[in-house]
């Protein structure tokens, strides 16, 4: 459910959500329970991208775990080259591992992340998992 | 094209009951 609040107008849920910049995108759940936020201007692809993550990592918070996998694998094959592809892999090893209880999915994860991005913020996050068997 | 809502409330309360997210855009018109 897309809502949009102007800050000329709506000085008040500025102030109740504490936004200090714009733009912030926030996620929030059926609850009005907040999940994520980012702030700063994106181009429209990489914007897409990242609030498909921004919801996969909600449906994670959620334990929709088949969600959660459905919007990292559309991040990942759908925006290829995007900036958010690192963190969409290492979250999709995560909602792997929740659903399934076997960690060879967070393995595969850093393996993955060491093969197409070295060096990256989310393969050095992930690196732990190496040393989880095969 | 997207439809936006400007109620937070109303739009939490929608998602509830299509069991989606809510995306809330804070801007500045200026």
């Amino acid at each position: 459910m897309p809502v949009r609040v102007n800050k000329e107008k709506q000085i008040d849920l500025f102030k109740k959500y504490t936004i200090t910049w714009t733009p912030t995108i926030v996620i929030l759940d059926g609850e009005g329970k907040e999940h994520f936020r980012f702030t700063g201007f994106l181009p429209p692809s990489e914007l897409c991208a990242a609030i498909i993550l921004e919801g996969a990592k909600t449906e994670l918070d959620l334990h929709n775990y088949d969600l959660a996998i459905k919007c990292c694998n559309e991040v990942i094959g759908k925006y290829k080259g995007s900036v958010f592809v690192p963190e969409a892999i290492f979250y999709l090893s995560v909602a792997k591992y929740l659903s399934t209880h076997d960690a060879k999915n967070l393995r595969a994860g850093y393996d993955r992340l060491t093969k197409e991005f070295p060096g990256a913020e989310w393969t050095l996050k992930a690196a732990p998992y190496r040393l989880i068997d095969k | 094209m997207i439809s936006w809502g400007d109620s937070i409330e109303q739009g939490a309360k929608k998602s509830k009951e299509e069991k989606k997210l809510v995306l809330v855009d804070f801007y500045n018109p200026q």
